[in-house]
C-alpha cells in the first residue's frame, strides 16, 4: 500500500519546476493526477513526465486567476477520477525590485496569482474536499511569506498574504475535515531559477546560497517527498501549520 | 515516500508507549533501534549520553538518527511550584536536551546524522498548568533552531528538526487526558524527520496535532 492510493490530487502550476516535482512523486506514491499549467507544451510534456512515474495523469490547461479555468478543472477532475482529495495550490509568481520601481500592475499581478489563485482554488474545490474521507489543501508559500528579501515589498506581502489566508481557511476546515497547510520552500533549484537569472548564475548564486544555511539548493524532489508525507493519512493530524523545506533558512 | 533501510536509531526520554510504537514501526520499516533506559539513563550527566552512544555503536552500529523528547513537567500552578522542584525539571529538561544534542554532534562528526526532538505544544502557547514543561519546550525549540544552524555547517550535514505535540498524547494524565492525536501520527512524524524524505529540512519545528504559528 503506497501512501497516496486512492487519492486524488490536482496539482496546479505543475508544468515544471516544485510543481511538477510534487506531482511526480505524488503519483509515484500513488496518487492519480490533474496537472494544470498555462502552457500547453509543458503540460504535455509534464503529462506524459508523471505517467512514466507510474501514475494516472491528465493535463488541464488553467490561469489560477480565472474564475472559469478552476471550474473547469474542478469538473474535468470530476469526470476522469470521480472525486477530489488533495488540491496543491502551487502556481505562482515572483516578481522583485525596489518598491519606488514596483508599479502597481506588478502588485496587481503577484496579488491575483498568489493571493487570488489559492482562493479560488480552495473556494470551488472545498465542497468536494469535504466529501473526502481526509481532505487536503496544501497552498504554496516560500521563505519570502516568513522573511524579507530585498527587493521583496510586493512578493513579501502577496506570500504574507496566503500564509494568512491559508491559517484562515485551516480554521474554517477543522470544522468540516479539511486540513489546510501552508509550504514554505526555500531556495530551490528549477529551470526557473536559471530562466531569471540567465548569464548571471555565477554572480548571483553564491549571493543566495550566503543566505542558506547548507550553503546549497534544494531539488524539486525534496519538495516532493515533504508532500506525500503531508497529504498522506499518516500527517491527518497536521493543519494550520507553516512547513518548511529549506536547508535551515527558517531556522 | 523516500525510505531507507537499515539506519542505527537511539531513542532517549521518550514515554514508554511512544517508545514501543516507534520501535515496532522502525524495525518494520528495517532499521536498528536502541533505546536509553529511563531507570537508568541520566539526561543531566554527560557521560550517560556518552555510554548510550557507546553502547549503540558496540550493539547496532554508529548512530545515524538520535530522537530526543522532553522529559514531562511537573503540573504544578506557578505559584505553587518551589524553585527546587522548577530546577530539578529543567536539569532534565534542559540541560538534558542540551548534553544529548552535544553528544550526539560529537556522535555524528565526519558522518552527518539526525537529530529529530520531541516537545510539547507548550513551546509557542501557554497551554496547562506546567511553568517547567513550557519552559523546557520553548528551551528545546529554540535549542533545535540553533543546533539546526551549526549543523548545517557540518559535512555531511547534521540535521535538526522537531515535532510539537499536544502534551496530553504523550502524558496523558489527569486533567489533560483525551488528546485527538494518535501515538501512530507521532511516530510517524519522527520517522519522516528522521529519514530521507527530510534531506533538505533543518531547524523546522511541525506541530503535529498542535497549533501552527
Amino acid at each position: 500500500m503506497r501512501p497516496l492510493d486512492d487519492k486524488v490530487a490536482i496539482v496546479t502550476g505543475a508544468t515544471s519546476g516544485i510543481g511538477r516535482g510534487c506531482a511526480i512523486a505524488m503519483a509515484a506514491a500513488g496518487a492519480k493526477i490533474i496537472a494544470t499549467g498555462r502552457n500547453l507544451e509543458r503540460g504535455a510534456d509534464a503529462e506524459r513526465r508523471i505517467r512514466d512515474a507510474g501514475g494516472e495523469c491528465h493535463f488541464v490547461r488553467q490561469d489560477v486567476t480565472q474564475e472559469k479555468d478552476w471550474q473547469t478543472v474542478i469538473a474535468t477532475t470530476l469526470k476522469h477520477f470521480g472525486k477530489l482529495d488533495i488540491l496543491v495550490n502551487n502556481a505562482g509568481d515572483a516578481l522583485l525590485g525596489p518598491i519606488n520601481t514596483l508599479s502597481r500592475d506588478t502588485l496587481d499581478f503577484l496579488l491575483a496569482v498568489d493571493v487570488e489563485g489559492p482562493f479560488l482554488g480552495m473556494k470551488y474545490a472545498w465542497p468536494h474536499l469535504q466529501q473526502a474521507a481526509d481532505g487536503v489543501v496544501v497552498n504554496m508559500s516560500s521563505i519570502t511569506g516568513q522573511k524579507a528579501v530585498p527587493g521583496g515589498t510586493a512578493y513579501c506581502t502577496a506570500k504574507g498574504a496566503q500564509a494568512a489566508l491559508t491559517r484562515a481557511a485551516a480554521n474554517q476546515g477543522a470544522a468540516v475535515g479539511i486540513r489546510v497547510i501552508s509550504f514554505h520552500p526555500g531556495f530551490i533549484w528549477t529551470e526557473g531559477v536559471t530562466d531569471v537569472m540567465g548569464d548571471n548564475v555565477d554572480e548571483f548564486l553564491p549571493r543566495i546560497l550566503a543566505h542558506v544555511p547548507f550553503g546549497e539548493a534544494g531539488e524539486p524532489r525534496h519538495i516532493g517527498d515533504a508532500m506525500v508525507y503531508l497529504c498522506s493519512e499518516a500527517a491527518r493530524s497536521i493543519s494550520g501549520i507553516e512547513f518548511n523545506v529549506d536547508g535551515g533558512q527558517g531556522a | 515516500m523516500a525510505e531507507a533501510a537499515g539506519k542505527v536509531w537511539v531513542l532517549a526520554g521518550l514515554p514508554e508507549a511512544l517508545a514501543e510504537n516507534l520501535e515496532r514501526r522502525l524495525a518494520e520499516h528495517g532499521h536498528r533501534v536502541v533505546s536509553a533506559a529511563p531507570q537508568t539513563h541520566d539526561p543531566g550527566r554527560a557521560e550517560a549520553w556518552d555510554h548510550l552512544f557507546a553502547s549503540a555503536d558496540s550493539s547496532a552500529g554508529p548512530a545515524d538518527v538520535l530522537v530526543l523528547a522532553l522529559a514531562a513537567g511537573t503540573a504544578s500552578p506557578l505559584e505553587d511550584m518551589a524553585l527546587t522542584q522548577f530546577r530539578h525539571d529543567n536539569e532534565a529538561n534542559l540541560i538534558g536536551s542540551f548534553l544529548g544534542v552535544q553528544a550526539a554532534f560529537k556522535a555524528f562528526e565526519g558522518r552527518g546524522g539526525r537529530i529529530v526532538t520531541l516537545m510539547s505544544a507548550n513551546a509557542r502557547e501557554g497551554l496547562g498548568a506546567s511553568p517547567t514543561l513550557a519552559a523546557g519546550s520553548g528551551g528545546l525549540a529554540m535549542l533545535t533552531r540553533a543546533s539546526a544552524l551549526e549543523g548545517a555547517g557540518h559535512r555531511p550535514h547534521i540535521h535538526v528538526n522537531g515535532v510539537l505535540t499536544d502534551s496530553a498524547a504523550l502524558w496523558p494524565a489527569g486533567d489533560d487526558a483525551g488528546s485527538e492525536v494518535t501515538l501512530d501520527e507521532i511516530a510517524e512524524a519522527l520517522i519522516f524527520l528522521g529519514g530521507p524524505g527530510a534531506d533538505y529540512m533543518t531547524g523546522s519545528l511541525v506541530p503535529v496535532g498542535a497549533p501552527g504559528p
